[in-house]
């Protein structure tokens, strides 16, 4: 069962995501490929889409946070 | 031989194609014997075929969707699944564009007798700028190039290894640029690039060549 997104991560993820920029799109495989606005309103509706990107940030902050990102691009 | 799929009924389908051309042409001088399903030949019943025919395959290079256990081509026609393990002997080395075969799929395929799988065990993310041209788009570029990178070390007879290794090198300076420039923008792409870095899979021989 797809569990629901945690609030707070959920609004931390949606002020990242109100960063990208406008003259972009995400291609995420066979997702599609998703405007801004797209994918903020993935994350508040906790769809497919919502539930990558809250992954895919939630990992990039972790291990910017515990150091493994710089050592994997050493 | 050489087997390379390339559907482009979709944007990012359509960018793979493009991007690609570079690699098939890379082939064809090389003097690779080499069959490349470019839009609608990228489909079930030509794959098939060329399963049945029992050609040794040294390497396919797969471009489309697909999930832990298939991987599609045109329109989103499943071209290979796990009913297609059987097949596996026959092949050497399969490079997989698509989302997250690195899952099930691959292993399954390592297996069964494929020698070297590279793929991805998450989705590939890949960012686009709107209307710009597939190959004039330095955005799409940083993602696409690494991944490039892994089928043009191949074809200079590198191995999975290092054709990996080097893939995930250039991945590395990009996301190290992207991360040193102060742009918000690109702090951004270098989120999404890292989780191609650390999802990029080899299963299998890490020795194994296209001989």
């Amino acid at each position: 069962m797809k569990q629901q997104i945690d609030n707070d991560i959920k609004n931390l993820v949606i002020s990242r995501l109100e960063a990208y920029s406008d003259d972009m799109d995400l291609s995420l495989g066979d997702l599609g490929t998703f405007s801004t606005e797209e994918l903020i309103r993935g994350v508040k509706e906790d769809s497919e889409i919502g539930h990558k990107i809250v992954e895919i940030e939630v990992q990039f902050l972790r291990d910017l946070v515990n150091g493994k990102l710089y050592k994997e691009i050493e | 031989m050489i087997l390379v799929t390339r559907p482009d009924h979709d944007l990012l389908t359509y960018y793979l194609k493009i991007w690609s051309n570079e690699l098939v042409e890379d082939m064809r001088r090389r003097g690779f014997s080499l069959s490349d399903l470019k839009g609608k030949r990228a489909n079930r019943r030509v794959i098939e075929s060329f399963l049945n025919s029992k050609k040794r395959m040294n390497f396919v290079f797969f471009n489309g969707h697909g999930n832990e256990a298939e991987i599609t081509g045109f329109e989103n026609e499943v071209i290979m699944s796990e009913k297609d393990i059987r097949y596996a002997k026959n092949i050497g080395i399969v490079y997989a564009r698509s989302c997250r075969v690195g899952v099930r799929l691959g292993r399954s395929l390592v297996e069964s007798g494929l020698k070297s799988f590279i793929g991805y065990d998450f989705d590939f993310a890949v960012f686009l700028t709107k209307g710009a041209k597939p190959l004039h788009d330095k955005a799409a570029g940083l993602f696409i190039k690494p991944s490039n990178l892994v089928v043009l070390s191949l074809l200079k007879g590198n191995t999975v290894f290092e054709a990996d290794k080097k893939s995930k090198n250039l991945m590395k300076e990009n996301i190290r640029k992207l991360l040193s420039s102060n742009s918000n923008k690109n702090e951004i792409m270098a989120r999404h690039l890292y989780s191609n870095l650390i999802h990029q899979v080899v299963i299998g021989s890490g020795e194994a060549a296209i001989s």
